[in-house]
């Protein structure tokens, strides 16, 4: 598959995608990415050989992106994104970037007792 | 949610709440791992890596289904025992060989070992600043009791030359892009490990067939070195006369920085250090975080606690954030690189939030840190204590 049917498939997707609203976010009810600038083009190029999760879960730097791109590049068969680069970039930069927190963070609500 | 649906939420942590997975609830199905409990979190479907939740690793040995996956790439489907066969080569072998399932079964003598096997990376989500991968919270890891052949019986049996030092194993399962040429993953041992006696060739967990996503038929089992160490769907064994050089074992991977650096540091592939044994860790697997309680009476609480190639000597538990520690006993382990126990009540002096810790102390002195252990960029070994919540009412 080359890159431009990829994109035909993004744009295809961005018209069929449902979502849903969480914290003023509209998430893709599929892959639970955050639908935004960029987010049909992130999905056609970044879920084609591994699963969604593995962009979800994670949080990096532009810098370390941008790096881990040119690991799939190089090591994993992903193909030139080209113009499509700095869309996925600034997307990632902007919705999975690291956060914040100490040296160890609170245990998570799911962990916590119930309200009583 | 999970009693709509009939299933445990997986990505449940990555999900916010309120939001139900709409793939999900239309195709739950497909999130069930064959063989595995539906309580395991998925982290990642493709390629397949999920965890289980402390409260379901309680039992003393863990059983198949509630052993963690990590897979790197595609596990090979509809394998046929009768002809599957296992490879020694290498340039440090004597006499390669070729054995069937049935030659190992029937050449070589059978043991059983219950051993501790924890991903490299278990614990990586609690790394600041963060580091790429599965987000494994603590459920990487379990302790099943592993049936096959030593390795070292059947290195010697090929024989081995004087200049090896190392061994590399393939696997059958298929890279994630599809390439046959290359592995999803091929890495090894030290001889020094390799002939150890708990070091197997395993065909069964707990007496019966390994389960598929766990290496079905065949893999190798190193106990408390990084569960990459042992080979899934082994189909070849090299015996190396340098350190291995396979997939995922060099450059950064499964690697930590031989000196310790600062949170975020950059570090060069050539200071980055093989993991080994795995550092000493414990895990409260009973209660489930989030018990209530009632004031006045006794709160049990029991896990397990374990420490790569060494013994956990000294077990602790505290539940006023570390400022001080009640010593508990633990078992014996039932054999060298198996987890071992502890049970133990505790009394809360008034009503409130609290969270229980445990701290597992080594064989060599060495304790579970309370917060993270040294940041290293891949997020691997965090041994930080585990800790459950309770609110007593």
């Amino acid at each position: 598959m080359n890159s431009k049917t990829l994109l035909q498939l993004g744009f295809a997707t961005s018209l069929a995608f449902s979502a849903v609203s969480y914290a003023g976010q509209q998430l893709d009810k599929d892959t639970g990415l955050v639908i935004d600038d960029g987010f049909d083009i992130v999905k056609a190029n970044c879920t084609a050989c591994h699963s969604a999760a593995l962009v979800n879960q994670n949080r990096m730097s532009r810098e370390t992106w941008l790096e881990t791109i040119r690991w799939m590049q190089e090591k994993q068969g992903l193909w030139p994104l080209m113009q499509n680069e700095v869309i996925i970039l600034d997307y990632l930069e902007k919705h999975y970037s690291p956060t914040d927190s100490g040296r160890r963070k609170n245990l998570p609500e799911h962990l916590l007792p119930a309200e009583q | 949610m999970s009693t709509i649906l009939g299933a445990e939420i997986v990505f449940s942590r990555f999900m916010p709440s309120g939001m139900i997975p709409a793939a999900l609830a239309q195709t739950a199905e497909s999130f069930i791992i064959e063989g595995k409990h539906p309580g395991l979190l998925v982290l990642n479907d493709r390629p397949i890596n999920a965890e289980t939740p402390p409260h379901l690793l309680n039992d003393a040995v863990t059983p198949a289904d509630k052993l963690f996956v990590r897979n790197n790439g595609i596990p090979p489907t509809n394998v046929n025992i009768e002809n599957w066969t296992l490879t020694i080569g290498g340039e440090s072998v004597k006499d390669a060989k070729i054995y069937t399932l049935a030659d190992l079964k029937s050449k070589f003598k059978h043991h059983t070992y219950q051993l501790t096997l924890e991903c490299g990376g278990n614990g990586r989500s609690e790394f600041n600043p963060p580091a790429k991968g599965n987000q494994w919270t603590t459920g990487a890891v379990g302790c099943p009791k592993w049936t096959g052949v030593r390795l070292k019986d059947v290195l010697l049996d090929c024989g081995i030359k004087d200049d090896a030092i190392y061994i590399g194993y393939h696997g059958a399962d298929a890279h994630l892009s599809g390439d046959p040429s290359k592995a999803a993953i091929s890495r090894g041992v030290p001889m020094n490990k390799a002939l150890e006696d708990e070091s197997l060739i395993a065909w069964a967990m707990n007496g019966e067939d390994l389960p598929i996503m766990n290496g079905f038929p065949l893999r190798l089992v190193f106990g408390g070195w990084p569960a990459s160490t042992g080979g899934k769907w082994l189909k070849g064994i090299d015996i190396r006369n340098k350190v291995h050089d396979g997939t995922k074992m060099t450059g950064t991977a499964y690697r930590v920085p031989c000196e310790a650096v600062a949170p975020g540091s950059k570090v060069a592939n050539e200071d980055m250090c093989i993991i080994e044994n795995m550092p000493v860790k414990s895990l409260i697997t009973f209660p489930k975080s989030g018990a209530l309680h009632t004031l006045g009476e006794k709160f049990a609480v029991n896990g397990h606690a374990w420490a790569g190639d060494k013994a956990v000597v000294g077990m602790q538990i505290s539940i006023d954030f570390g400022q001080t520690w009640l010593d508990i006993p633990v078992s014996k382990a039932v054999n060298r690189n198996a987890w071992q126990h502890w049970q133990t009540k505790v009394e809360f002096p008034k009503a409130g939030y609290y969270e229980v810790w445990a701290k597992a102390t080594d064989s060599d002195g060495i304790a579970q840190p309370m917060i993270l252990p040294g940041w290293n960029p891949k997020g691997y070994l965090n041994n930080a204590c585990h800790r459950i919540a309770v609110k007593v009412v």
